[in-house]
């Protein structure tokens, strides 16, 4: 793997590109443009997504979008509770080849590069576990063969936050697989203004291929390339670290912190931004801005927090106000001096 | 890359801004913990000059000590900030994040990425906290500005009020005072005493009144009420002795004389011993003179003797009464006995209810003092031996326990004569 870290021009011509991803998918989903960084960062940092949202906010327009706008296979499997594990990883046919009866594997609809796993969390646990060597090792092993899935590989889940009867929450293992937990908010009255002038109902949305998939695995590749300086990994650390019990005031509502994954997630989520932004180094800035999305969902509230209406986002937010960028105070006879 | 590799390729620009930072925060560590030093130190030195001020003392070793104070605290708050010490990643860091740079400063200084432009006229993004700085050198002299002027207490001007020392201290002074300016005894014994009363003094006021000191007062006073008895007895004896040789010098006997002058050698050696020896003057005149050879006295010499030992007896007396070593119950012999009556008590010679006074002319009325003891001229009431005069007799079922203790009067205050007496019934 190169380490060698990026030159200007190959930093200059990602930019430039991922640019034109997110300026091709604002054009199809008004006002939402954190929402599609931070989607675009997930992808680039090599990490599945989970939206939450409520209905017609545009969560299937927004995979769609993306597939047509990076070149990506898509697939969708709507989840219902009567889903079977076979639905989505695929199952072994009896089929007749060549004169002789054999069982031939046929992929399920898991076997797409951009896979759109809608209302996840309806499926039952068994299905839902089915998704778990598929996310982590990006294969299917079915009558113990393995089967690669295509490269790039991505998730896209998502879940409804008001219709719970009947659905299965997703377990912390399923959880800590997502990158990122994204949510969908409604616009203002502009955006839903530009929404109707320019929307038609059934009409779907179009958008134009700005890469190929091979270029979206080189520019992860690419990622991997961007530097981390120690003092912005000893910072990811730290925040990590401080979501645990005891280790910070803000954990007193936390009964698990995040895991090591999470860390690493930070760091992958950071580069990606990073050269997203068109820089060769992540900043503290990076991980401020994804850490919220990265540890949201891997935190598991005590229940008095939750009573007390915390969420993971902002226990996220008090995490980052409460941990310094810098590990060692300045002297108190020191201050910084306050930015014009 | 090493740290001084680094430190090279950094842009001149860079490396002066990051010096600047560094030593903003290294002294900012410094001067904190020295700070609290010097508060300290100050707080400490200017409570000390007040109070060698208030002592009138000079303030030269709090200056000292406040020197060394602060040069010890410099190098204590030098050690101690080190540790806290910024290395030059973490300068850049806060350059980076104090500047907006994105973390660009620390990537260069790794090798990622080129050194980004530098701000032109732009501030450091550290700066000092001016309160901070100011407050603890302000407290400090503070500090010493009120150990400068702060007002002293005013000396006290009013009555210099003494010590409630025991009152038998006052009587005791007085005594010795009157003893040492009539020159009734020897000067070394009065000194002898006054020192022992100094030494009482010069005990801390809390203990004047504690059991030991009390005790140690009282033998005091006992020893010199004894020892200042003894004498006026002896000085009434032997003016009353000399006034019977004046008196009797044509009608006593060669061995009336000698015994009388026995008897004046046993008074004179009883007055030249004990606590308070007499005057060693008048003791001298005394010793010149021999009553059995009466004849060849000068009669006014013996007249002239008579009555300055009188004079001084009695004067002693008076003395004694004024500091309150002989009270006028006192001074009367108490009866003894079992019972409660008014009998002689036992060991004392003669009836004391009789005035002592007529005891010599009573002596002498028959004319004929041939079968006469001496002992029986010289007023035998003198004869009484040392005893506590002031105690409380208990009563219990009737009976009494005066008289007793009688055991102590033999053993430590007899007379020579009855001593010699004893000596020769034991044999």
């Amino acid at each position: 793997m190169n380490t060698e870290p990026l030159n200007e021009s190959e930093i200059a011509a990602s930019a430039a590109t991922l640019n034109r991803v997110r300026t091709e998918l604002n054009h199809v989903l008004f006002g939402q443009e954190d929402l599609i960084d931070q989607v675009v960062v997930c992808l680039l940092a090599g990490g599945h997504l989970l939206l939450e949202g409520l209905p017609g906010l545009g969560k299937t327009e927004l995979v769609r979008s993306l597939s047509r706008v990076l070149g990506l296979e898509a697939k969708r499997i709507q989840f219902t509770p009567d889903l079977l594990p076979g639905d989505i990883t695929g199952n072994p046919m009896l089929q007749d080849v060549d004169g002789v009866r054999s069982f031939v594997f046929q992929p399920g609809p898991l076997f797409g590069q951009l896979v759109l796993a809608d209302e996840i969390n309806r499926a039952s646990p068994k299905t839902q576990s089915s998704l778990l060597e598929a996310m982590q090792e990006h294969r299917v092993t079915c009558m113990g063969v393995r089967h690669e899935l295509p490269t790039p590989f991505f998730v896209m889940a998502t879940q409804n936050p008001i219709e719970l009867e009947g659905t299965y929450p997703l377990p912390e293992a399923q959880l800590d697989r997502f990158l990122f937990k994204l949510t969908i908010t409604a616009g203002g009255p502009d955006v839903l203004q530009r929404i109707v002038e320019e929307r038609r109902l059934g009409e779907e949305a179009k958008g134009e291929a700005v890469m190929r998939p091979e270029e979206l695995v080189g520019l992860m590749k690419r990622t991997g390339r961007i530097h981390l300086p120690p003092v912005v990994a000893n910072y990811i650390a730290r925040l990590v670290h401080s979501s645990h019990k005891d280790q910070s005031k803000t954990a007193a509502s936390v009964k698990y912190g995040a895991s090591p994954r999470a860390a690493i997630g930070l760091a992958a989520a950071g580069r990606a931004r990073a050269l997203m932004l068109g820089r060769e180094n992540v900043s503290y800035d990076d991980i401020k801005a994804v850490a919220v999305s990265v540890l949201q969902h891997r935190l598991v509230l005590e229940y008095h927090a939750k009573l007390e209406g915390f969420t993971g986002a902002s226990v996220a937010e008090s995490l980052l106000e409460e941990v310094p960028i810098h590990p060692d105070p300045l002297p108190p006879v020191v201050r910084e001096r306050s930015t014009p | 890359m090493s740290g001084s590799e680094r430190d090279t390729c950094m842009p001149p620009e860079w490396r002066a801004a990051v010096w600047r930072t560094r030593v903003l925060v290294n002294l900012g560590w410094m001067w904190w913990m020295f700070s609290r030093l010097l508060v300290a130190t100050a707080g400490v030195c200017a409570l000390l000059w007040w109070l060698l001020r208030l002592r009138s003392q000079p303030a030269i070793p709090v200056w000292i000590l406040g020197g060394l104070s602060l040069f010890a605290s410099l190098a204590a708050a030098r050690n101690w900030a080190e540790r806290k010490w910024m290395t030059m990643e973490q300068t850049c860091a806060r350059l980076d994040s104090g500047w907006g740079l994105e973390n660009r400063l620390v990537s260069a200084l790794r090798g990622a990425g080129a050194w980004p432009m530098y701000p032109p006229n732009r501030a450091l993004p550290l700066r000092w906290r001016l309160e901070a700085c100011v407050i603890p050198p302000a407290l400090s002299l503070a500090f010493v500005g009120l150990a400068a002027f702060l007002p002293l207490p005013p000396p006290q001007t009013g009555p210099d009020f003494k010590r409630a020392e025991p009152p038998e201290w006052r009587s005791m002074q007085s005594l010795t005072g009157d003893m040492r300016e009539e020159q009734w005894v020897e000067e070394e014994a009065v000194r002898s005493i006054q020192e022992e009363l100094n030494r009482l003094r010069e005990k801390p006021m809390e203990s004047w009144y504690t059991p030991s000191s009390l005790e140690a007062t009282d033998q005091l006073r006992t020893r010199l009420r004894r020892d200042a008895e003894r004498l006026t007895r002896g000085m009434e004896r032997t003016s009353s002795l000399l006034g019977l040789a004046d008196q009797g010098r044509s009608l006593l006997s060669d061995s009336q004389k000698q015994q009388m002058q026995e008897m004046f050698q046993q008074l004179r050696g009883q007055m030249a011993e004990g606590g308070l020896p007499m005057n060693p003057e008048l003791l001298g005149q005394l010793r010149e003179m021999d009553l059995s050879q009466l004849q060849g006295i000068d009669s006014q010499q013996l007249q002239m003797l008579e009555q300055q030992l009188a004079e001084r007896s009695q004067a002693m007396r008076e003395a004694l009464r004024a500091a309150g070593l002989l009270t006028d119950e006192a001074d009367i012999l108490m009866p003894g006995g079992v019972e409660d009556d008014a009998q002689t008590a036992p060991l004392t010679l003669e009836d004391f209810a009789n005035p002592a006074q007529a005891a010599v002319p009573v002596a002498l009325n028959p004319g004929d003092l041939t079968d006469s003891a001496i002992g029986d001229l010289v007023e035998l009431r003198q004869a009484e031996h040392e005893e506590d005069r002031e105690a409380i007799p208990t009563r219990a079922g009737g009976l009494s326990n005066r008289g007793g203790d009688g055991e102590v009067v033999w053993d430590q205050d007899v007379l020579p004569e009855e001593e010699k007496v004893l000596k020769q019934y034991f044999q």
